[in-house]
C-alpha cells in the first residue's frame, strides 16, 4: 500500500515499535510517499501518523 | 539451605481488561487466558487488601494475645494499588475514564471524558454495555501461580502532569486503583493466579510537552492570553465509596459522591501575565474570576500522541513565584469549577480503538 507521512505527526512515532522498516520510515519523514507492506501501513494509518497516497497518474495530454 | 530464587522488580508486571459484568472475572475456569493491556510501568506495585481484622486481649487471658482470639473478615473490604507510568494515548484515555465514569467519542477515535456535574456516573454497579460504565479486572503478575486477579476495580484519584524539565518533557500519569471486591472467590478477586494469555504489548507513543501547540489561559480582562509554560498538574478525584454487600461481602455499588479537580500550572511572568491592569494573575485571585485555560497537543485530536485539556480554572491561592535564572514563573494553583454550561474539565484524546477494546 502506498502512503505518505501526514505533517508535524511522524515525529511521534517510536521507529522500535513500529512495523515499518527504517529506510521506509525515513523517507516518510522526508516527505516521500513509499510503497510498503498492507500490514506496516495499515498501523501507521491506524495511529493516525499516515495517510494513503493517490494511485492515480496524471494521463498525458495527447 | 536457604532458596535462591531472586525476582527483579522488573519481572513482575500488571495488565488490565475491561470487564463485561461488574466486578465478574472474565476468565474463571483456571488458569486466566485474558489478553490483558501490558502497562508501560516502571515497578509494578502490589495490591494491598484493606480488610478487617482485629485482635482482643480477651479477659482471663494473661498478659499477652491469644491466637484464637483474633477476628479475620475479608468481606466488605478495599484493595488498593497505586500506578505511575508515562501516560500513552491508551492509557490516558482508559484512566481518565476510569475516573471519570464518561466516554464520548467523535471521529476516529477522539475519546472525550469530561467533568461536567451531570454527565459522570454517580455510582455504578449495574449492568455494563460496550464498556460503559467502566470497571476492569486487574492482573498482577511476579509468575506462574503466583498473580494476583482484583475484579471491580476503577481508580479512585489521578493525576496528569507535566513538566518541561522532567520525564523528558513527557506527560504522565498516576494515582490508584480501587476495587470494593476484597474477598477472594474462584469467580471474583483471586490469589494463587496464573495468567497464560498473549498480554497486549506496550503502546510506545508518548505526549511530548513540546507538542503543546496551543497554550492559552484568560487573565483579567483578556482572554485566551498564550502562555510560556514550564509545568502543569491535574488532579482528579471521584471520591468513590462502596455500598452493600453481595453474598461474598463484595461491593454491591460504587458511589462516587463529588468529582473534584484541582491543580496548578507555572507559567512565565511577562506582558501577558503580570501585575499589572488588564493582565493582574493577583487580581484573578482576589476578584475570584473563572478563567478559560486551553492546551492542545499538536492540532486536531487525530493522531496518537495528540490531546486537548480544557478547564474552567478559580485561583485557591495567591500566586506563587518561581524563580531561577529563566526569570520569575508565577505558580498558578486552582480548582475547577463547571461555568454555566462549559465542563469544570474536560480532556479529549485520540486512540482509534472502541472502549471494548480495552
Amino acid at each position: 500500500m502506498k502512503i505518505k507521512a501526514r505533517e508535524n505527526k511522524l515525529h511521534r512515532v517510536n521507529a522500535n515499535s513500529i512495523i515499518c522498516d527504517r529506510a521506509s520510515l525515513d523517507e516518510l519523514k522526508e516527505g516521500k510517499v513509499v510503497d510498503i507492506s498492507d500490514e506496516a501501513a495499515e498501523e501507521l494509518l491506524n495511529m493516525g501518523m499516515a495517510e494513503k497516497a493517490s494511485n492515480n497518474k496524471k494521463k498525458e495530454s495527447k | 539451605m536457604a532458596d535462591s530464587r531472586v525476582l527483579p522488580i522488573s519481572s513482575v508486571s500488571y495488565g488490565l481488561k475491561a470487564e463485561t459484568s461488574f466486578g465478574v472475572g472474565l476468565d474463571s475456569s483456571g488458569d486466566d487466558g485474558t489478553a490483558y493491556l501490558t502497562q508501560p510501568v516502571v515497578q509494578a506495585q502490589k495490591p494491598t487488601f484493606n480488610i478487617q481484622r482485629e485482635s482482643r486481649l480477651l479477659a482471663g487471658r494473661g498478659s499477652v494475645k491469644n491466637a484464637a482470639d483474633t477476628i479475620i473478615n475479608a468481606r466488605g473490604g478495599t484493595v488498593t494499588m497505586p500506578f505511575e507510568m508515562l501516560a500513552t494515548p491508551r492509557t490516558l484515555a482508559q484512566h481518565c475514564l476510569l475516573v471519570g465514569q464518561e466516554n464520548g467519542q467523535s471521529g476516529s477515535i477522539a475519546h472525550e471524558m469530561e467533568i461536567d456535574g451531570s454527565s459522570n456516573n454517580k455510582s455504578i454497579g449495574g449492568s455494563i454495555s460496550s464498556g460503559l460504565p467502566h470497571s476492569v479486572n486487574l492482573a498482577y503478575y511476579p509468575a506462574a501461580g503466583e498473580g494476583i486477579k482484583v475484579c471491580g476495580v476503577i481508580v479512585s484519584d489521578l493525576a496528569i502532569s507535566g513538566d518541561i524539565s522532567a520525564n523528558n518533557g513527557l506527560l504522565s500519569i498516576s494515582g490508584n486503583y480501587w476495587s470494593g471486591f476484597s474477598n477472594p472467590l474462584s469467580t471474583s478477586t483471586a490469589l494463587e493466579q496464573t495468567f497464560n494469555g498473549t498480554w497486549v504489548a506496550r503502546e510506545a507513543t508518548y505526549f511530548n510537552l513540546l507538542d503543546l501547540d496551543t497554550r492559552t489561559l484568560d487573565v483579567e480582562g483578556n482572554a485566551t492570553q498564550t502562555f510560556i509554560m514550564k509545568s502543569f498538574n491535574f488532579n482528579i478525584s471521584n471520591g468513590v465509596n462502596r455500598v452493600g454487600f453481595d453474598t461474598n461481602g463484595n461491593a454491591e455499588v460504587y458511589v462516587f459522591p463529588e468529582y473534584v479537580v484541582t491543580g496548578d500550572i507555572t507559567i512565565k511572568y511577562d506582558d501577558e501575565f503580570d501585575y499589572g491592569a488588564a493582565n493582574n494573575v493577583i487580581q484573578d485571585f482576589l476578584d475570584g474570576d473563572t478563567l478559560s485555560l486551553n492546551m492542545v497537543f499538536g492540532a486536531s485530536n487525530d493522531a496518537e500522541g495528540e490531546a486537548t485539556i480544557a478547564a474552567e480554572l478559580q485561583y485557591t491561592g495567591d500566586p506563587g513565584q518561581d524563580i531561577s535564572e529563566a526569570g520569575i514563573f508565577h505558580t498558578l494553583p486552582f480548582e475547577c469549577v463547571q461555568n454555566s454550561s462549559t465542563e469544570a474539565f474536560k480532556i479529549t484524546t485520540f486512540k482509534n480503538e472502541a472502549v471494548t477494546a480495552w
